[in-house]
C-alpha cells in the first residue's frame, strides 16, 4: 500500500460515475488508476453467494502488483489511455437529486442502480427481458474462479468445458478487452449483450496464450436480482414480502416442484394485497393460474417482470391447508 | 451473582472491541489516506504514484 497514494471516499456525489464506473450493489469497490485518471484495473465485486465472495488478502496484493506493473507500462508510455466516457454525476439521476441530495442525505451507491431503473422505466426504454438482470455470474458460462487468484479458472463445466477451458486456465481478455482482476471481469461481462452467440476469450495456459470462443447457453445472464436495488425499484410493487419454499416444503405442501410457492412474511406498508384479504403465512402458489417461472424462483420478482402497474392480478393461495384465490390491483410504487 | 456475571462479561467484550478498533485504528493511521480525489490525485503528481480508490 505504500507504493500507492491512498484516497478514501466515503460519499459519491462529486465522483464521475460515468467513468468510474461499477456494480453499485456492492458494500465497497476499489478502483486503481494514475494521475491522469487512467483506470488500471478494478478490485471487488460479488457474486449470489455472499458480499465477500471475491474479496480477500492474496486477491487483493495479487491486484496490487498489477497495479503497480501497469502503473510502469504507463511511465514507460507503453500503456495508452482508452477513451473516456461521459461524465455521469449521481445529480443527474433526478430520484437522486430530489431524494438524498435534495434531503442532505448520503447517496447510498445501490440507490444508483435503483435510480437507472427508474430513469429507464419513465422514458419507457426498460426492457424486462433484458435490463434487470446486469453484472451476470460468470458460473453460468460454466466457469468458477478461484478467488485467491482473481481470473484463474478453478472448475469448468458445460458452456466453457465445450469452449475449450480448462482449470488453471487464467483468463487475460474478455471480447478484447483486457482483464486483470475479477472485478473487470465481471465489468466486461455485464457489457456482453444477451443475444450474445459468441463470447471471445483469452486465456493463458502456461506460458502459451490460447483464444477460446464460448456460446452462451439461454438466459446465461440471469441470476438472482431480488438483493439489487435495480429490481427493487421495478415497477409494479408486488404487494407483498414472502420466502419461498424449500423444495421439501412445497412437497410437503402438495404444490409443483421447481415452483415459486412463497410464504408471505410482511407487509411494509397498507397494500391492495391486504385490503384484498391475503394475510402473513399465507402460501402464494400461482399468480393467474402460473406456477413457476424459468427467470426466477422468486413469486414477487416474477410479478414485476410480468405484470405493470393497475393490472389485476389473481393469487393461488394455501391459507391452512385450504386453497383460495384472491385478487387485487397493483401499485406503481408501495406509497 | 448471574447478573453481575454477564454485566462483567460484557464489559470485558466492549474493552476488547475498543482495544481491537483502537489496533486497526493505529493500523490504518500509519498510511495516509485522503478524503477527496483531487487532493488524491494531486499527491500522485507529485510523488510519481499510482492511486488506490476505495469507494464505501
Amino acid at each position: 500500500m505504500q507504493n500507492y497514494v491512498l484516497v478514501r471516499l466515503e460519499r459519491i456525489e462529486t465522483l464521475d460515475i460515468g467513468h468510474y464506473d461499477f456494480d453499485p450493489q456492492v458494500t465497497v469497490f476499489f478502483f486503481i488508476l494514475n494521475a491522469e485518471e487512467q483506470i488500471y484495473l478494478r478490485y471487488g465485486g460479488r457474486d449470489d453467494t455472499s458480499a465477500d465472495s471475491h474479496q480477500n488478502i492474496p486477491s487483493l496484493e495479487l491486484a496490487l502488483s498489477r497495479g503497480l506493473d501497469q502503473h510502469k507500462l504507463w511511465q514507460d508510455k507503453k500503456l495508452p489511455a482508452p477513451k473516456r466516457e461521459a461524465p455521469r454525476f449521481v445529480k443527474d439521476y433526478p430520484e437522486i437529486a430530489s431524494g438524498p441530495l435534495k434531503n442532505g442525505n448520503c447517496v447510498h451507491c445501490h440507490a444508483i442502480g435503483s435510480a437507472q431503473t427508474a430513469e429507464l422505466m419513465k422514458a419507457g426504454k426498460f426492457d424486462k427481458k433484458v435490463d434487470p438482470w446486469v453484472y451476470p455470474d460468470i458460473r453460468k458460462l460454466g466457469i468458477t474462479l478461484d478467488a485467491e487468484k482473481g481470473t484463474v479458472v478453478k472448475e469448468v463445466a458445460g458452456a466453457a468445458k465445450k469452449a475449450g477451458f480448462q482449470p488453471g486456465d487464467e483468463i487475460t481478455h474478455l471480447a478484447g478487452k483486457p482483464v486483470l482482476t475479477f472485478a473487470d471481469l465481471q465489468y466486461q461481462l455485464n457489457k456482453v449483450p444477451h443475444s450474445a452467440a459468441r463470447v471471445e476469450f483469452k486465456v493463458k495456459r502456461g506460458e502459451a496464450a490460447q483464444t477460446l470462443k464460448l456460446s452462451p447457453e439461454k438466459h446465461w445472464r440471469v441470476t438472482q436480482i431480488e438483493r439489487r436495488g435495480s429490481a427493487q425499484r421495478m415497477e409494479p410493487f408486488p404487494e407483498f414480502w414472502a420466502k419461498p419454499l424449500s423444495e421439501a416444503e412445497k412437497k410437503k405442501a402438495g404444490l409443483k416442484p421447481g415452483g415459486f410457492a412463497a410464504e408471505v412474511t410482511k407487509f411494509w406498508v397498507k397494500t391492495n394485497a391486504q385490503a384484498a384479504g391475503l394475510q402473513v403465512g399465507d402460501i402464494v402458489f400461482a399468480v393467474d393460474g402460473v406456477e413457476e417461472d424459468e427467470l426466477t424462483d422468486s413469486v414477487t420478482l416474477h410479478i414485476k417482470l410480468n405484470k405493470k402497474a393497475g393490472d389485476t392480478v389473481k393469487l393461488g393461495i394455501l391459507r391452512k391447508g385450504n386453497l383460495q384465490e384472491l385478487s387485487f390491483k397493483l401499485k406503481a410504487r408501495p406509497w | 451473582m448471574r447478573k453481575t456475571l454477564v454485566l462483567a462479561l460484557f464489559s470485558l467484550l466492549a474493552l476488547a472491541s475498543l482495544l481491537a478498533t483502537g489496533q486497526n485504528a493505529r493500523a490504518d493511521a500509519r498510511l495516509q489516506w485522503f478524503d477527496k480525489l483531487e487532493d488524491g490525485i494531486a499527491e500522485a503528481k507529485k510523488t510519481g504514484k499510482p492511486i488506490f480508490l476505495e469507494l464505501r
